[in-house]
């Protein structure tokens, strides 16, 4: 990869279609290694069980068709689809919350500049970088002794605690690029100040709402530490914590264990693909300007 | 009109401090609370099941002294650090030539850009299953390849031997941590003004001089960010190893984040896991502060 050339100017001097090349060569290799694993995914889940460890390995699907039973079989051997609700549930719920607590505080750093929010503001970038893992034995003692081990509100307290640090940020970016002035101006027309966030602010800032809450689901539903901690009973799992139950299971064969993994991150990847223009801006809105 | 009781000015900064009230409190009880506790219980022998109960012995630094001359310790701080180093750079530039390339007017750039970025958007432990079928030693693909191509002499125990795990565990890492560099990056190549390319060309600078005087110091900050983002997540990572190796194999791969699950979870020595936490807090402390200054340039400009 030869930066040189990438950060050269859009030059019209050349042929475009020669220039541009290597670069295609370069991004299909890119895509290759980036995409492999997902494409993996998919065929592995679809193999056929007779197939399942043949060898050479197949790297099309088979002409006769594809092999669905394993997706069928992983709603019957496990209760995928209880952890599918339950992980909708805290996913939702955290985004719900997150984003709230996110555009609250997020609008009060951007248009306080007193030594008090920079010292918020401080914290949340200290909190930004505790380890899960530090908190993750507190945590558990907190909620034990609240007697919410094994309950999935405790899921939606966990991700949104290591979700708003960033979320804050990513907010108060956007605030940051709508002028106070218009808001002002909403309060000297007769609106309350309530009034004119509800109405004026945070209409305008949708985009960054639309990316936060991206960001917290995303985020909510990867989240493997506290699921497969807080939780215990394989009823309240989420999808994340339970198809890696799989994982050392010699009653599992690869095809389902595939087929789990690929449902784990098709509503995700789906998200993503809709809103990934959006997660681009809120991504630079939380650590650059 | 009645005059009202506090001015705008004054009412504006109220309803500042009242919403954020909510992030105060959240940041309070359920990061800052706990962490408190964390610090108390390093001083305490405390088993997992009795944390119920309330302490009764004197605080003691044994927790320390012990982690200190123990072996594993040094050796996990080692793993996290080779890890994070590796993995870390590796990442960046990957994702730093992916922005490159996209940053190009290439046809259906937006596409490659949202084909590119997804495994940002795929559960770490999930993505981790699937580079275990890939690496498994008898039956992988990647086996497969390399014995095909003559590259590897025979099947490797990608995960099973010490030589190897880890560095399994860093493409695993790569593979998902590169999205984040590639967005960063591509945004801040995009918003360098093209007149600065344009000028420096009448000027006579070629492709290289224009990269390292106007594309690299425009970046600078947002790459050092980025960088210490990534390495704080690096730094804590949890779910890959855990997922691909719980540590193994012989702890060639028990990272410090590993070591305080297993200790907290395993071994149910809570006041020995809060000892390792605490250290673990300081050394991503020690990475922001490194940080500090372009931090501060970005955070509070």
């Amino acid at each position: 990869m030869k930066p040189t050339r990438a950060a050269a100017p859009w030059t019209r001097t050349m042929s475009l279609r020669w220039r541009a090349l290597p670069s295609y060569v370069l991004l299909g290799l890119a895509l290759m290694f980036l995409l492999f694993p997902i494409y993996w995914m998919f065929l592995t889940a679809t193999l056929h069980d007779d197939r399942l460890l043949s060898y050479p390995p197949v790297f099309l699907p088979a002409p006769s068709g594809l092999f669905l039973h394993p997706f069928a079989r992983i709603f019957v051997n496990r209760p995928v689809f209880q952890w599918l609700i339950n992980s909708l549930y805290v996913s939702g719920l955290t985004t719900v919350i997150s984003l709230s607590i996110s555009a609250l505080g997020g609008y009060s750093l951007s248009r306080i500049k007193a030594p008090e929010s920079r010292v918020m503001g401080g914290m949340l970038l200290l909190v930004r970088m505790l380890p899960g893992t530090l908190l993750i034995a507190p945590l558990y003692m907190v909620f034990h002794r609240l007697h919410l081990i094994d309950n999935l509100a405790t899921l939606v307290i966990a991700n949104t605690s290591y979700i708003i640090p960033f979320g804050v940020w990513m907010m108060k970016g956007f605030f940051d690029g709508i002028p106070k002035e218009i808001e002002e101006s909403a309060q000297v027309d007769g609106c309350t100040i309530f009034g004119a966030f509800v109405r004026v602010t945070l209409p305008l800032s949708r985009p960054g709402l639309v990316a936060t809450a991206m960001y917290c689901f995303v985020l909510s539903w990867g989240e493997f530490l506290f699921a497969r901690t807080l939780i215990n009973s394989a009823q309240k799992g989420t999808i994340t914590a339970g198809v890696t139950t799989y994982i050392g299971d010699m009653n599992i064969s690869w095809n389902d264990m595939m087929a789990a993994a690929l449902v784990a991150c098709l509503p995700v990847l789906v998200i993503f693909f809709f809103l990934e223009k959006h997660l681009v801006r809120g991504l630079v809105a939380g650590s650059i300007k | 009109m009645r005059r009202p009781l506090l001015s705008l000015g004054q009412r504006r900064r109220l309803f500042c401090g009242l919403v954020l009230l909510p992030e105060t409190l959240f940041v309070f009880i359920v990061i800052l609370y706990p962490l408190y506790l964390t610090l108390k219980l390093s001083f305490f022998q405390v088993d997992l099941y009795d944390i119920a109960k309330p302490l009764t012995s004197s605080p003691t630094l044994r927790n320390y002294t012990e982690m200190f001359s123990d072996r594993a310790f040094w050796q996990s701080l080692k793993v996290s650090v080779l890890y994070t180093l590796c993995a870390t750079s590796l990442t960046f530039l990957v994702g730093f030539g992916l922005a490159l390339l996209l940053h190009q007017p290439l046809r259906g750039r937006r596409i490659f850009r949202v084909l590119l970025a997804m495994p940002w958007a795929i559960p770490t432990a999930v993505g981790s299953m699937v580079f275990m079928v890939i690496f498994d030693s008898s039956f992988g693909v990647a086996n497969y390849l390399l014995v095909r191509l003559h590259l590897a002499p025979g099947n490797i125990d990608w995960l099973g031997s010490p030589t190897t795990a880890l560095a399994t565990i860093v493409v695993t890492t790569i593979w998902k941590n590169c999205p984040f560099f590639m967005l960063m990056l591509l945004a801040a190549l995009q918003a360098i003004p093209m007149e600065f390319y344009e000028a420096a060309r009448v000027d006579g600078a070629g492709r290289v001089r224009q990269f390292v005087s106007i594309t690299l110091p425009a970046l600078r900050s947002v790459i050092t960010i980025s960088l210490m983002l990534n390495a704080l997540w690096v730094f804590r990572e949890f779910d890959t190893i855990y997922v691909m190796t719980g540590g193994g194999p012989a702890r060639m791969t028990e990272s410090l984040a590993v070591s305080i699950y297993q200790e907290a979870f395993r071994f149910f020595h809570v006041g020995r896991a809060s000892a390792l936490g605490i250290v673990t807090f300081v050394v991503c402390l020690g990475i922001v502060l490194a940080c500090q200054k372009p931090l501060r340039k970005e955070f509070y400009s």
